[in-house]
């Protein structure tokens, strides 16, 4: 297959937040060399780059290596030319994720800061006039909330996640023509699961156990957050057991996502240096997510919740935007991608290996 | 032989060096005893300052005439020495030096064996030297004005330098305008000075210059002469012909471009959008930047190393090209903005100066690089499609991706690389100088005397020493101008004493040396149906000696009698030893 070169994708990806330092780069191979994850069959980021260099469109949006990266930034600190192929693959999976997208609205949010802003706006006007509907009764309020957060995910996830997985599927499996073996589709599938749950991968970035843990925490306790309060109602239960894990999931969420905050504001480390609004959004809105609900279940517990339902108001405010928005469209759908990218690229090995 | 012949030999431990694996004190004792040896002696080290005072002590003392050393390669010391007998009164030629270091004992490891060997190279050597001639210095005055064979950018730096110095200089140029190469050159790497002022800078130093006599349109046939008294003939405005007398020569007549027409996969000449780099730069010049269609071009590629570093061109790098092709990138990115520049490259040698910055900043002006791999297979010019939005496609192998990829383009410029002009043999010959593989003009010696060659008197400078830029061309025209300056100060110059010289008896006229000869030293005299030496071309190489059918030419201090004594001399010892151990 012939290629051609298309210098233009490098001024698109200038647009998912990456600067122009990367194309300093000379193609020594000190990143690859000194990637933890580099393996016999994927070779990133040096292949990576030089294929969005030369503008390989077709055969990048088939590339499923960009997700196996977890950005400890080794490749950046070690780059001569200081052309920071770290951000490099970072801002790719940004454009990976808009070609998944099939609605567009995606890329229009990646690319544009104002329609995001406005989108998040209109979300919490229209939060605002349901409240004016329910005469911003408490009981009420937190009724349509609970049923709001479950039609919400089902339909984000049959409307958005899945078909974007299948276009994933589809680009990264049946375009590159790969014919896997059925049984490597089963064989495969329990270590998608321990993935998605723990990012296990991750710990092979050497030295960032802390940030693995970490980042371990916060899975756990958004992924507990929302069962406990979707599936076990924790705003109105009466069972105490429900109660307190809702509490220490709530806190794990607010108090890790707080730190990664500061982390992205201190830019000390190199995977923190550089932060797209769309990084921005994700820490701040999950960590507001968290502290209100863990708020708004005190506010309940001491009895004082009619008399501050606005904290709960912007609870469900943080919930909408979060859950139109960020899940579908953002930064969150890094959390499928990265454990079912793991899952293809082994399905591929598997293929290749056949 | 001579009655009074008085031989001193010295045998140098050199330290341990030849002490350790030569006995040099039995060889001193047994040497010794040959006959017209006087005395003989060792020391530690004979080339130090008191080992030289002992020779010259023993001279005069003993009234030795001749002196052997037998020590290290005669290439080290040989004329530490012989300046030792000429401080001691003696003729320096009589003298001859063993080397029982690097033929003996750096290489033998049996101490006996070697210390054998080293007694038959003395005794070769003590031999022959009671039959060295005395051989007088001799010196030629030196005429101070200069030729310099082209006007471009090196022979005019050459020519203002000696100028400026007061000393005459005829500047010969092929073409009707000096400047060379500069005159098809916008702006110059990495600085983007602009080519046109430097050149009108120089010229009118040197056209203004009263030391300086410019020929445009001329081309020197034939230079007669050796160093210090040159001489050609030259047509002096239309008809005249007049004859220059010079002392010293540099060459400086520059190459010219590659012809991309033989490399198939380039189709130069095929489609009129695919241009050589000078026919970009003569677009710069103008100016304009558009295809033969009159179109702004939007793809543009540069293929480097055109005719370079190919086996089945030129295997050498031509320098300059790999900077060249960047500061187009640099032109055209400014000329252009919204074009995408491709620069097809095999390896960036940007070398230099500010040429490596000059790298780092194209890289970051969104300029595509695209690795081949010249020896592999080079990328290939086709006519696109309809559907390709462009007129030419470039198909290649990309090395850094391990793609097949192809890149549209609507102007196509060479890097052509640069080569020996065609007749720089013609050129060499008639100033008695000779090529490389390559047909660039040998100099001396490629690292210790990069712009002299093997004929005194003649220089090289500049591009036809070797593809360079315009800084490496100033250094050498204004080393060698340094050089000539230097020759010119001294008034006179020594040379060659061991030259050949012809026995007009012995000579049958059959000119075999006059053919052998590399520094055209011999001459044929119709007249007397004879060969002759000039002893000032000659370098005392012995090939005319060796080829001589008639034994009529010698070389002096190689005469065959000096030759066959030492062969007498070491062949006996040898004898001796054998008989001495049954």
């Amino acid at each position: 297959m012939r290629y051609r070169v298309n210098p233009d994708l490098k001024l698109d990806l200038n647009r998912f937040g990456v600067k122009e330092d990367w194309q300093d780069c000379f193609h020594c191979g000190n990143c690859t060399a000194v990637c933890s994850l580099t393996e016999e069959n994927i070779l990133f980021p040096r292949r990576i780059i030089r294929n969005v260099q030369l503008g390989f469109k077709n055969k990048l949006v088939t590339d499923v290596d960009p997700w196996l990266c977890y950005y400890c930034g080794e490749c950046s600190e070690t780059c001569p030319r200081e052309a920071n192929p770290g951000e490099l693959m970072m801002s790719f999976r940004r454009w990976l994720t808009i070609k998944y997208d099939w609605t567009g609205i995606a890329r229009l949010f990646y690319k544009s800061l104002p329609a995001f802003l406005i989108a998040m706006i209109v979300v919490a006007i229209g939060i605002i006039v349901i409240g004016i509907t329910k005469d911003f009764k408490a009981e009420a309020m937190m009724e349509f909330g609970h049923k709001f957060e479950k039609y919400v995910i089902y339909a984000v996830a049959c409307l958005i996640l899945l078909p974007n997985l299948l276009r994933m599927f589809w680009f990264v499996i049946l375009k590159n023509k790969l014919k896997v073996p059925v049984f490597a589709y089963i064989s495969n599938s329990l270590s998608l699961f321990v993935n998605l749950f723990t990012q296990k991968n991750y710990l092979k970035c050497e030295g960032d156990t802390f940030r693995w843990v970490e980042h371990l925490l916060i899975v756990i306790g958004y992924l507990g957050l929302l069962v406990i309060t979707v599936f076990f109602n924790w705003f109105n239960t009466d069972s105490e057991t429900v109660k307190w894990i809702g509490y220490i999931v709530g806190a794990l969420v607010f108090i890790f996502t707080f730190d990664f905050v500061l982390k992205r504001s201190s830019k000390k480390r190199e995977s923190s240096k550089f932060s797209h609004p769309s990084d921005w959004m994700f820490v701040v809105w999950l960590f507001l997510l968290g502290l209100t609900a863990f708020i708004t279940r005190i506010l309940v517990d001491a009895g004082a919740i009619e008399n501050n339902l606005w904290v709960y108001f912007i609870h469900l405010i943080v919930i909408a935007q979060w859950g139109l928005l960020i899940v579908p469209f953002g930064k969150w759908t890094h959390f499928l991608y990265r454990a079912f990218a793991i899952y293809f690229s082994n399905l591929k090995q598997a293929a290749l290996m056949k | 032989m001579m009655e009074d012949t008085r031989i001193g030999l010295y045998v140098c431990w050199c330290g341990t060096n030849i002490a350790k694996m030569v006995d040099v004190e039995q060889v001193a004792k047994e040497l010794g005893d040959l006959p017209n040896v006087v005395l003989s002696k060792t020391y530690k080290y004979m080339c130090s300052d008191p080992g030289q005072d002992m020779i010259i002590q023993d001279i005069q003392e003993n009234n030795l005439n001749r002196v052997v050393v037998a020590a290290c390669s005669p290439r080290i010391h040989e004329l530490t020495f012989r300046r030792a007998l000429a401080n001691a009164g003696l003729n320096p030629y009589m003298f001859q030096m063993a080397n029982i270091r690097e033929q003996v004992s750096w290489v033998h490891t049996d101490r006996e064996e070697a210390t054998k060997k080293a007694k038959s190279l003395i005794a070769g050597a003590i031999s022959r030297v009671a039959y060295h001639e005395a051989l007088e210095k001799r010196t030629v005055e030196i005429d101070p004005a200069t030729l310099i064979l082209g006007g471009g950018i090196a022979g005019m730096s050459a020519a203002l330098e000696i100028a400026d110095a007061g000393k005459q200089v005829y500047l010969v140029e092929k073409k009707a305008q000096l400047g060379g190469q500069l005159l098809q050159v916008d702006l110059t790497f990495p600085f983007m000075y602009s080519a046109q002022q430097l050149r009108q800078m120089i010229i009118e130093k040197v056209v203004q210059h009263p030391n300086i006599q410019v020929f445009n349109n001329q081309v020197v046939e034939e230079v007669n002469g050796y160093i210090g008294n040159f001489s050609t003939q030259i047509k002096n405005g239309k008809k005249k012909e007049t004859e220059l007398k010079f002392g010293n020569v540099i060459v400086a007549t520059g190459l010219k471009a590659f012809d991309p027409q033989g490399i198939e996969a380039y189709a130069y000449g095929k489609f009129p959008n695919v241009i050589t780099s000078l026919e970009f730069e003569k677009m710069l010049l103008k100016g304009k930047i558009q295809t033969k269609e009159g179109k702004v071009p939007k793809n543009i590629a540069i293929i480097h190393c055109v005719g370079s570093r190919n086996k089945d061109y030129h295997e050498y790098c031509s320098r300059t090209c790999c900077m060249t092709a960047l500061k187009f990138a640099n032109q055209l990115k400014s000329a252009i903005p919204d074009s995408n520049v491709y620069e097809l490259y095999a390896d960036m040698r940007s070398f230099g100066k500010g040429c490596e910055e000059l790298y780092t900043k194209t890289s970051t002006k969104g300029v595509t690089f695209l690795m081949f791999d010249q020896q592999d297979k080079l990328p290939e010019v086709i006519k696109a499609g309809k559907n390709d939005g462009c007129e030419m496609l470039i198909q290649m192998d990309e090395k850094l991706s391990g793609e097949e990829v192809e890149i549209p383009a609507d102007l196509i410029v060479l890097m052509v690389g640069m080569e020996a002009h065609e007749d720089a043999k013609k050129t060499g010959h008639s100033v008695g100088i000779s090529l490389c593989g390559n047909s660039f003009y040998i100099e001396k010696h490629p690292k210790l005397d990069p712009v002299a060659t093997t004929t005194d008197g003649v220089y090289i400078v500049g591009n036809c020493q070797g593809p360079k830029d315009i800084p490496d061309s100033i250094c050498q025209a204004k080393a060698a101008a340094a050089r000539i300056l230097g020759t010119i100060n001294k008034k006179q110059v020594e040379i060659e004493v061991t030259t050949a010289f012809a026995n007009e008896e012995l000579c049958c006229g059959c000119q075999t040396c006059v053919q052998v000869c590399p520094y055209t030293a011999l001459s044929y005299e119709e007249e007397k149906n004879i060969s002759v030496v000039n002893e000032a071309l000659c370098k005392g190489c012995g090939t005319c000696g060796s080829a001589c059918p008639c034994g009529a030419i010698s070389s002096r201090h190689f005469t065959d009698k000096q030759i066959l004594s030492q062969i007498e001399g070491l062949m006996e010892m040898i004898l001796q030893e054998e008989i001495s151990e049954n």
